[in-house]
């Protein structure tokens, strides 16, 4: 029987190849995970927290979204700038819900996040609803979740944490197939010891829960390298788009013309489309030159998918309209999978018990090797290989 | 006569029958996943009612624990 016996073993070490793999991406990952899963709670239900607090000018304002109409832009934008003289637009955003404008200004076109101000505006009225309010509580933890408060490497650095995961995932999945050989479907034996329990848990919720945490995860992963896919767009696509500007000096702040203008010229290029924001000249999503006017798709599948429209800032005309590159456009679709914010209360209450569901599998994994004894592994490697069972003795 | 200890282990189940659960709740959970983001209404009802499949089927388990 030696070929049978090769073959058992040949499979027992691909089985420890697994299961090392398995405890090394979730060693690593596991104090981030549990920090990412903390503080995710609260941001599913971010709409509601901030409705709670009375900063959900969305639900409140009546009258025609911002997207869809209102005021003159030039208007809108003016009163933007009164309340913060001496800087310059950066970002102009709408609504597609309410009446709610909202304008990004800073000291120069180029101005880093932290000297940005976020500025509301009603444009049924015209009103200015002032600053938005910064540095709350949900700020902190958006912020912890998502760079730790350490920038782009912060960002990066939880992006390999999110891959770490994706693979933890996978590796457990292959361990799950021999271990599970000879147990039925949803096997919790509780009457052993708690390494037995803790294990069925473990294996239970985290089968349970895979399609849910794989697809977090990704696209956790893809957000979290959102800046440079945004920078090679601009550094490619973007660049060839207004290639005939590339000599130009940037345009200077005063010297932009009308928003209006510019807005009728790119909605005539892609008609009955709603535009999300403007991207002003100078910065991260534009030209030195350029207004870029970001519309979202048609279909509800497709509205995330944004289609700039380039346009001169001097002279309102069109240079051109193009949708984004492919990887860009995997980013933008994969953030409500990532939020869980698109199939209202319902589907909010799931993404929350998904993520009590992870933190309950990372615990029991975390329990599961804490307490490990001596020769551990071995014993372990031979369990999944033979299959665990259900009478006997673990 | 009661048979002895390794007649009792549950024979090596294949992989399809290991696997046959997960990937009808993995199916699932991406189904509703995704066919949520088309859309408020009906769409929305499909996600919940594809999602709270996985839910189940842990509450199941739990139900019946030895």
């Amino acid at each position: 029987m030696a070929p049978c016996k090769g073959l058992h073993q040949l499979k027992r070490s691909t089985i420890k190849g697994w299961f090392l793999v398995h405890k090394w991406t979730s060693l690593i990952a596991t104090a981030f995970l549990l920090m990412l899963c903390v503080t995710g709670l609260p941001l599913i239900f971010h709409d509601e927290i901030d409705a709670v607090f009375g900063e959900d000018h969305d639900a409140t304002l009546p009258g025609t979204p911002s997207a869809d109409g209102g005021l003159p832009l030039d208007q809108m934008l003016q009163t933007a700038l009164d309340q913060r003289p001496g800087e310059v637009p950066l970002f102009m955003a709408f609504s597609q819900d309410s009446p709610l404008l909202t304008v990004t200004t800073g000291p120069a076109p180029d101005a880093p996040g932290d000297e940005m101000t976020l500025l509301f505006l009603d444009r049924a009225t015209g009103e200015a609803l002032g600053p938005a309010p910064g540095g709350g509580f949900m700020d902190f933890v958006l912020q912890l979740h998502t760079d730790m408060f350490l920038g782009l490497p912060g960002m990066l650095f939880l992006g390999v944490m999110g891959a770490m995961f994706v693979i933890a995932l996978v590796s457990g999945v292959v361990l799950y197939a021999p271990f599970m050989r000879r147990l039925k479907f949803g096997t919790l034996r509780t009457r052993r010891s708690a390494r037995v329990r803790r294990l069925d848990q473990h294996n239970l919720i985290g089968i349970v829960a895979l399609g849910w945490m794989l697809v977090v995860g990704a696209t956790g992963m893809i957000n979290a390298f959102a800046d440079p896919l945004v920078d090679s767009w601009q550094n490619g696509e973007l660049a060839e788009m207004t290639a005939r500007y590339a000599g130009e000096r940037p345009l200077p702040p005063q010297e932009y013309g009308s928003l209006d203008t510019a807005m009728a010229s790119a909605q005539a290029a892609l008609p009955g489309r709603s535009p999300q924001f403007i991207g002003f000249p100078g910065g991260d999503w534009s030209t030195g030159h350029h207004y870029a006017i970001f519309f979202q798709g048609d279909r509800p599948l497709t509205q995330n998918l944004l289609t700039p429209a380039l346009v001169d800032a001097r002279s309102g005309e069109l240079t051109d309209a193009r949708a984004m590159p492919a990887l860009n456009q995997a980013l933008m679709i994969s953030k409500p999978l990532h939020f869980g914010d698109y199939g209202g209360l319902p589907l909010k209450i799931v993404w929350a018990v998904m993520t009590l569901l992870t933190i309950w599998v990372l615990w029991t994994g975390i329990l599961l090797w804490l307490r490990r004894s001596p020769a551990h592994m071995e014993r372990r490697i031979d369990e999944i290989a033979h299959g665990a069972m259900a009478g006997q003795p673990a | 006569m009661k048979p002895f200890a390794p007649h009792r282990r549950r024979r090596r189940a294949s992989l399809a029958t290991v696997f046959a659960v997960p990937i009808f709740l993995l199916v699932a959970t991406i189904a509703g996943l995704v066919i949520g983001l088309n859309g408020d209404g009906l769409p929305d009802f499909l996600a919940w009612a594809l999602l709270a499949l996985p839910l189940l089927a842990l509450a199941n388990a739990w139900a019946r624990r030895s």
